[in-house]
């Protein structure tokens, strides 16, 4: 088998917004990030720094001001998008059922409401065997919903997984465990993924790569790597390396709020 | 809940009791002190018997079912009409932006002031009726659907679109129900408004059944007693129109409040 080493490709990419009568304002500028479907990726930054409009930017919905977004080189027309917002209440649909929420990406493209509801259960049996496929979104609890969500995402086994701090609103411990359910449903579709992220331990937990997007540089200014081995357990929270790999992006963390005071320091390692 | 041990949420019912009570005891107040002139304001038993003997009637069937027809009919219209041309207001920038002054503009017309139009137009019968109660109530359909449309948030559509979904299945899977909330705002003030309409109609124009023209001929024969009763008449449909719709709510928008 032929490993395809990148899929997604962000060649200086750049996002300026412009209000009214104001100066023009480098949200980021030059991005240059890539991602391959056997390295997991996550994102972190400071509120401001534009991480969800970079995630948008990969899915098409926002357009760059520079740069160019290449999916498998360009080769693919169409790719598709499994994106898992933040805000769970507003990106789940209340008068549709969880399977039909799950299949509706299926049905959007022409596949029968019945074809769908069956991958729906499919999945939901595999992955949330707790929740009742005729149950409303808001039947469940929060973390639930999000998983729904994330359910939704990968039912057309989509080119791209894009996780827009999906578990922010959750306890620490419920979204710990939220996350290493991620993990075990993208090691089985094995697609390129970027998980955004403001949890230090979550996102180090999750990722085999961490990139660093400063909003005082107005762009990607590094990536920590943790080699941990997979699956991922909350033991490993307390690990030596794990441990190293959060103290590196916390260190990037305070300096973003000491308003860029340690310019020099290198966080690439 | 620490609230729960409160009496007056042991028995809620107490209270709405003694708002209908407190209101009794003023009018039986008025009355024997003759505040109006007690023939004018009769007392409640007098009322009371004049009520039941209304509802013992056959002819008040037909009376309160041409009400009710002609309520639905104008209600039914206007919603039929005012919820795709709100959605469609909602949707297209254009459409809202050609259709709100005219809309904004009728919706300011008391109706009551087209009646003299409606009559030279389409006569007293029930076309006229009818007419008066859509135009009463299309505009405020159509409005609340717009801004139904208007104030959704935009993930969802964001996700929709993501998601492959065409314009057509958008508006089907999203925006009609995004809209539905507000939607059913506009239709519940509607309905009220439509009963206020058709007696008001009923009352000018006249007709052959109708509460409306129960209410002139009992002031026209001076039947006083009779005239409250059909006043308490009319307000209990009112009540029960308003209180089946909020059923209604509640079963077919149960996200709303979620």
């Amino acid at each position: 088998m032929v490993v395809q080493m990148t899929t997604v490709e962000l060649n200086g990419v750049s996002k300026v917004f412009q209000k009214p009568g104001e100066l023009p304002e480098d949200l980021f500028r030059n991005v240059d990030l890539s991602l391959a479907p056997q390295r997991f990726a996550a994102l972190i930054g400071p509120n401001g720094s534009g991480k969800t409009t970079l995630l948008n930017v990969i899915a098409g919905l926002v357009e760059p001001t520079r740069g160019s977004v290449e999916i498998f080189g360009g080769r693919m027309p169409n790719p598709t998008f499994g994106y898992v917002w933040q805000n769970y209440r507003d990106a789940l649909l209340p008068w549709f059922t969880v399977e039909d929420n799950i299949a509706l990406p299926l049905r959007a493209r022409g596949e029968s409401w019945q074809f769908g509801r069956d991958r729906a259960r499919a999945l939901l049996q595999e992955f949330l065997p707790d929740v009742a496929e005729n149950a409303k979104p808001y039947e469940l609890s929060g973390g639930q919903q999000q998983l729904v969500s994330l359910l939704r995402a990968i039912v057309l086994s989509p080119d791209v997984l894009l996780l827009d701090e999906p578990f922010s609103s959750l306890d620490q411990h419920r979204s710990w465990n939220a996350a290493l359910y991620v993990e075990r449903i993208w090691s089985q579709h094995q697609v390129p993924v970027l998980f955004v992220s403001h949890d230090v331990d979550e996102a180090v937990l999750l990722a085999d790569d961490v990139f660093l997007l400063s909003r005082w540089h107005r762009g990607i200014v590094g990536r920590v790597t943790n080699l941990l081995p997979r699956p991922r357990t909350l033991d490993m929270l307390t690990n030596a390396r794990h441990v190293e790999c959060r103290n590196k992006i916390i260190d990037f963390l305070r300096s973003e709020s000491n308003d860029g005071c340690r310019t020099e320091a290198n966080w690439e390692k | 809940m620490v609230m729960a041990g409160k009496w007056y949420h042991v028995w809620p019912w107490l209270l709405r009791i003694l708002g209908f009570g407190c209101l009794a005891f003023a009018w039986e107040v008025a009355h024997a002190f003759s505040i109006f002139d007690p023939t004018l304001l009769p007392g409640l038993s007098a009322v009371a018997k004049a009520f039941v003997k209304l509802l013992g009637s056959w002819n008040t069937v037909s009376d309160v079912g041409m009400t009710v027809v002609r309520t639905l009919a104008g209600f039914g219209l206007a919603a039929i009409a005012g919820i795709p041309l709100g959605i469609g207001m909602g949707v297209f920038r254009p459409v809202y932006l050609a259709a709100m002054p005219p809309v904004d503009f009728f919706r300011s017309i008391p109706v009551t002031t087209l009646y003299p139009v409606f009559v030279l137009l389409l006569g007293v019968g029930d076309k006229s009726k009818i007419g008066m109660i859509f135009t009463a109530c299309v505009f405020v359909v159509m409005l609340n659907s717009a801004y139904g449309v208007l104030q959704a948030r935009p993930t969802r559509r964001q996700m929709a679109r993501l998601y492959g979904c065409s314009a057509p299945n958008v508006l089907r899977w999203v925006t009609f129900y995004e809209a539905l909330p507000q939607t059913l705002i506009g239709l519940r003030i509607s309905l009220s408004l439509s009963l206020i309409v058709a007696v008001l109609t009923e009352m000018f124009m006249g007709s052959e059944y109708g509460l409306g023209q129960l209410l002139t001929d009992a002031y026209t024969t001076f039947a006083i007693d009779r005239l409250y009763a059909i006043v308490i008449l009319t307000g209990t449909i009112g009540f029960i129109f308003n209180r089946l719709f909020v059923r209604l709510e509640t079963w077919l928008v149960p996200w709303s409040s979620k």
